[in-house]
């Protein structure tokens, strides 16, 4: 089991400007967690916060009671953000420099695998179309192997088909890897397809304002192409309510 | 030739004429270049053959040419040459180290840009002929004092597009080194120097380009030996075919080195995804 990921009283502000918080979240399942919310809720901000791309104004993020790690910490961006000038092989090998030769290619081979793009190794990411660079990224984040792994609106970019094709891969990630995932993202049937929990967030300053716990479906994958279940159909009203809610505040 | 059909769902879509018939690229490669020069070369001709310019203002290429092929058969065209291109191998070798060190600094650091930026911006701005009197009251009027003014030359195109470069890599590509726990040296080191790297070979062939003016300026201004000798001396005993000839292996020499270094450019930077890679050859 991991450990939680807790956020505790969590304020970020930006030129005294409060943008997020006070927010508190623990995070204790593995799978996915979906962080929903519109443009300028804070969500980006939160994901940044995790990561520790931002230092938090106030308040602590922890996993297993002890600050968050780089090393610890694997992060999808919006966009690919591969290194134009390294193959897929290098760019998936960019976190992995703590590792000897023999181990890295091991653990390239093994991110590649599970993002089905073992064959595009030696490409360069301009060669890429926008789906497969994003896997690349997603290989990339996941090679180190991080107890953490954190995807900021990774879809967003992606036309449907591909964002689909993405949506299988990040669902076999999370029912083959053992990390605690937070998907942030503005797609309510996106989060419910994906995550085993989907929080609402409203802002500025950003704050959860709706919480639900997935875990009693059948599983993510049955779940996911049901979408006339009825849990799925109440928890889409719920969170269109929740977030209607917050808007008209 | 059976016509290609394509399926998508229950559609069969032809590919139009215009899919089919793409226009031949017509490969002029540096073909079309040689074009202006030969022109030049034959209008020169027109000129002298004429008579229109007196033949000791402006001797035919003909004349020209033959004074190259007598300066290569004496052995001096060669010597002139490999000093010229000592100096110069010298000078930028100098000014690109000393402006990839001060590039990298200033890139890197806002604070080193604040302190450093605005001193070198102003000597920027210094003509090179003023830098001569001070260089040979300091270190003489052999090689060093011209070595000296053609680093001064190759560092500032070198330095400004490394600093640029440097200062504007995209922070998204940052972020993804400090996700991965990269510190500022890793980061500068596998992304920020990689991502500035066509910035600053630009950078190089501009320096490349300013040193062979910068070398002609150091000759001139007082050596025994080297194209931009064979240029003052040419103007001293009165023999324009020797300042033209010499002017001419200036431009060949200059073209070629441009045209090395920006192979090797593209070479270096073929990861970039660019409408059109032009080597500028």
């Amino acid at each position: 089991m991991n450990p939680a990921l807790e956020v505790q009283a969590l304020v970020k502000a930006f030129n005294a400007v409060p943008v997020l918080g006070p927010l508190s979240l623990t995070l204790e399942t593995e799978g996915i967690t979906a962080i929903i919310g519109r443009s300028g809720s804070g969500k980006s901000t939160l994901l940044r916060c995790l990561s520790g791309l931002e230092s938090p104004s106030h308040g602590t993020v922890l996993f297993g009671g002890a600050p968050v790690r780089p090393e610890q910490v694997g992060f999808v961006f919006q966009e690919p953000r591969l290194m134009p000038w390294l193959s897929v092989r290098g760019n998936v090998a960019f976190g992995l420099r703590h590792l000897d030769r023999k181990a890295r290619e091991r653990a390239i081979d093994l991110a590649l695998d599970l993002v089905g793009l073992r064959d595009a190794g030696a490409s360069l990411p301009k060669q890429l179309s926008g789906g497969m660079a994003q896997r690349v990224a997603l290989a990339r984040a996941l090679a180190p192997e991080p107890k953490i792994l954190l995807l900021d609106e990774p879809l967003s970019a992606l036309d449907p088909l591909t964002r689909e094709r993405m949506q299988e891969h990040i669902r076999h990630v999370a029912q083959n890897y053992r990390a605690t995932m937070v998907l942030i993202t503005h797609d309510m049937d996106e989060a419910l397809v994906l995550a085993r929990r989907v929080a609402a967030l409203q802002g500025p300053p950003g704050r959860i304002v709706g919480d639900w716990d997935l875990k009693l479906q059948e599983s993510l994958g049955q779940f996911s192409r049901r979408r006339d279940h009825s849990e799925f159909v109440s928890t889409r009203a719920a969170l269109a309510n929740a977030l209607a809610v917050s808007a008209a505040d | 030739m059976a016509e290609e059909r394509l399926a998508l769902g229950p559609f069969v879509v032809t590919p139009g004429k215009s899919a089919a018939r793409q226009p031949k690229r017509i490969r002029w490669h540096g073909g079309v270049g040689l074009l202006l020069p030969v022109f030049c070369v034959l209008l020169w001709q027109l000129v002298a053959a004429r008579g229109w310019v007196e033949p000791d203002l402006l001797p035919g290429p003909v004349q020209v040419g033959q004074t190259l092929l007598d300066m290569a058969q004496d052995g001096s065209l060669g010597a002139d040459l490999g000093a010229t291109a000592q100096r110069l191998a010298f000078g930028f070798l100098f000014g690109a180290l000393a402006a990839t060190v001060m590039g990298t600094l200033t890139g890197a650091s806002p604070l080193a840009r604040r302190f450093f930026d605005p001193l070198l911006q102003a000597l920027r701005s210094v003509p090179s002929l003023a830098w001569v009197p001070l260089f040979i009251i300091w270190f003489g009027i052999y090689d060093t004092s011209k070595i000296l003014l053609i680093a001064v030359g190759v560092f500032f195109p070198v330095y400004l597009n490394l600093m640029s470069g440097i200062a504007g890599v995209d922070r998204k590509l940052i972020e993804v080194g400090r996700i991965h726990g990269y510190g500022r040296l890793a980061l500068m080191w596998r992304v920020q120097l990689p991502a500035c790297s066509p910035a600053y070979l630009t950078g190089l062939r501009g320096g490349l380009g300013l040193g062979w003016m910068f070398v002609a300026s150091a000759e001139m201004m007082g050596a025994s030996n080297g194209l931009g000798f064979v240029l003052t001396n040419g103007e001293q005993i009165g023999r324009p075919d020797q300042v033209i000839a010499a002017i001419l292996v200036f431009a060949a020499c200059g073209k070629i080195t441009d045209w090395i270094l920006a192979r090797l450019a593209r070479a270096l930077t073929s990861w970039q995804d660019t409408v059109r890679r032009e080597a500028g050859a």
